[in-house]
């Protein structure tokens, strides 16, 4: 049968795979091609991966000696470039690691590898995960594939544009403070963060190492729960990760009642995502789920959390590219002057700023006012969650203020840049999962993400609730 | 809090960050830095109220054995190194002996 990428899953592509309609390789040899084609136009890999066909035979001659696969065999993955595949580039979008290459699989390809996915591509992003429309990348930014001149959102842009363009039909990102769920909704794909703790970190590039995690991008919620199943995980090579017979279950299921956090969002919101949130709720309400107002006191105060907790830990992740042991090397004067000039070359202006902003907050006479403080506030926020949690199943909120904005919108003001990001932090800071689902486009045809944020390891309340949404 | 900071300041704080920075990247840091701190700044004036830390976690630790073969992944790493003189990273000498001088 003729494989048409616009309209295949990952679940009907597993489908068709096991009832022979077309092989593995058939499947990676649409997306191979697909993804040159598109590239020039949308930037979204930084390289793609011809070899993968390879791959695609080998699931092939394992299905045709009577092995039964893994949902996630021979279905084309695209993995954001700041984790790591072993013996291929791994660059983070920087400079400084342009010629980087991994020396061991993530646990996360560990587990796609052996569930005989295949890998086709690494993805643009903002340099090392920074940033929230991927014009940070060192390789130029992606492109929206709604509309050529405005961002993808980031930093995980150039995963969430290979599978709303038809170009992977599943991708990894990290998300950190939003760069997952903010590009998903800026190209109306399904995009979602797990619980700090629910899938293994080693292999992944760290930027903020007490908010990062990996999660899925996908067409569909079933596609995004299926890729999320085959990641999560205890990992004893990330100490971070959580036994999940440990964490107590206060989430009746399914869910039912639905907090709206109403104070917060009620100001600065594009009026179609607005418009378009109400309408999500009333459905919701006529699938018999109960909505409610729910205050969440501190909520707002998670962005300035956020951006001190986060410009800390940059800085010290960061420290070890030195252009000693990996990466790029610019000789100076001494050993000094190889790590200041390596550093000044290798670094974008964000990544600079950040380091700087890090530096500057953890330094002597300003650590407890700025991250000592960070942190206390920190435990508040978590408290007014695990406060409001007793009383609802799942709290939603729209994704993003605003849809998808012009290229070179906000490059030139970065706390502009930062307030994207208001309403997908809080999920970051309180360790809880967090789900984007598309509901829909603006008059202009952008779409319009709506997002749900579920009790500490109730993934399962997310991807139900995404599953009663419009359209899903 | 007070959120001015000095030209001189963000040229130390490059210093202490060990990134090289150019005069126009300078001039943009200092307004940067003034609008971001201001915007952080809002924590200041909270009060700690009660909160909560999440630990399932505690001591995680891992057996002391099965260790790897010494030298296994050597090259694999060594590989990455921008300068190597045979099984180590080369750096710049930091001391020197006297007679140097």
């Amino acid at each position: 049968m003729t494989i048409d990428p616009a309209t295949l899953t990952a679940r009907s592509a597993h489908e068709h795979l096991s009832h022979g309609d077309f092989s593995a390789r058939e499947l990676t040899e649409a997306y191979l091609t697909r993804a040159h084609e598109r590239n020039s136009t949308l930037n979204t890999y930084l390289e793609i991966f011809d070899d993968a066909l390879a791959t695609a035979e080998e699931v092939d001659r394992r299905r045709a000696s009577g092995e039964v696969l893994a949902p996630l065999a021979g279905i084309p993955i695209a993995v954001k470039d700041n984790i790591l595949i072993k013996g291929k580039i791994a660059s983070s979008a920087s400079k400084i690691l342009e010629h980087y290459h991994a020396t061991y699989d993530a646990s996360v390809i560990e587990k796609l590898k052996q569930a005989g996915a295949i890998i086709i591509g690494r993805t643009n992003m903002d340099e090392f995960a920074m940033g929230g429309s991927t014009e940070n990348s060192a390789y130029g930014p992606t492109k929206n594939p709604h509309d050529h001149t405005r961002v993808a959102g980031g930093s995980s842009g150039g995963s969430a544009v290979a599978v709303a363009d038809n170009c992977a039909l599943l991708a990894l990102g990290s998300d950190t403070g939003g760069s997952i769920r903010q590009p998903a909704a800026f190209c109306g794909v399904v995009g979602m963060k797990p619980s700090y703790g629910r899938v293994s970190r080693y292999g992944l590039m760290a930027m903020a190492s007490s908010l990062d995690q990996i999660g899925p991008f996908a067409k569909t919620v079933e596609d995004a729960e299926l890729l999320y199943h085959a990641l999560a995980g205890l990992d004893e090579r990330d100490a971070t990760t959580v036994d999940p017979t440990r964490v107590p279950q206060h989430s009746p299921y399914p869910p039912k009642t639905i907090g709206v956090p109403r104070a917060f969002i009620e100001k600065g919101v594009h009026p179609e995502i607005m418009q378009s949130f109400e309408h999500t709720l009333t459905q919701l309400k006529e699938k018999g789920y109960t909505v409610v107002d729910i205050p969440l006191p501190n909520i707002h105060h998670a962005l300035a959390v956020y951006y001190v907790l986060m410009f800390a830990e940059v800085s010290t992740n960061l420290a070890r590219f030195d252009g000693v042991r990996y990466g790029l090397h610019i000789d100076g004067e001494n050993l000094l002057g190889d790590y200041v000039e390596t550093r000044g070359y290798g670094f974008g202006r964000e990544a600079k700023r950040r380091i700087m902003l890090g530096t500057y907050v953890l330094s002597a006479g300003y650590y407890d006012a700025y991250y000592g403080k960070a942190c206390a506030i920190r435990r508040v926020i978590r408290k007014d969650f695990e406060d409001t949690f007793a009383q609802v199943d799942a709290i939603v909120l729209p994704t993003t203020p605003s849809p998808a904005f012009t290229l070179r919108e906000k490059t030139s003001d970065p706390l502009t840049m930062y307030l994207e990001d208001v309403f997908t932090v809080p999920a970051n800071i309180a360790e809880l999962p967090a789900l984007s689902v598309p509901v829909g486009s603006t008059t202009t045809g952008l779409p319009i993400g709506f997002q749900i944020i579920a009790p500490y390891f109730a993934e399962d309340t997310l991807f139900a609730i995404a599953k009663d949404t419009y359209g899903n | 809090m007070a959120t001015s900071i000095s030209r001189e300041d963000i040229v130390r704080l490059a210093g202490l960050a060990r990134v090289e920075l150019s005069s126009e990247e300078v001039n943009i840091l200092e307004h940067d830095f003034a609008s971001i701190l201001n915007y952080v700044s809002e924590l200041s004036t909270l009060a700690e109220l009660p909160g909560i830390d999440r630990t399932y976690n505690s001591n995680t630790l891992r057996a002391d054995e099965h260790p790897h073969e010494s030298g296994e992944y050597t090259r694999a790493l060594l590989a990455e190194a921008p300068q190597r003189d045979r099984d180590y990273v080369v750096v710049k000498q930091i001391i020197t002996k006297h007679n140097d001088h």
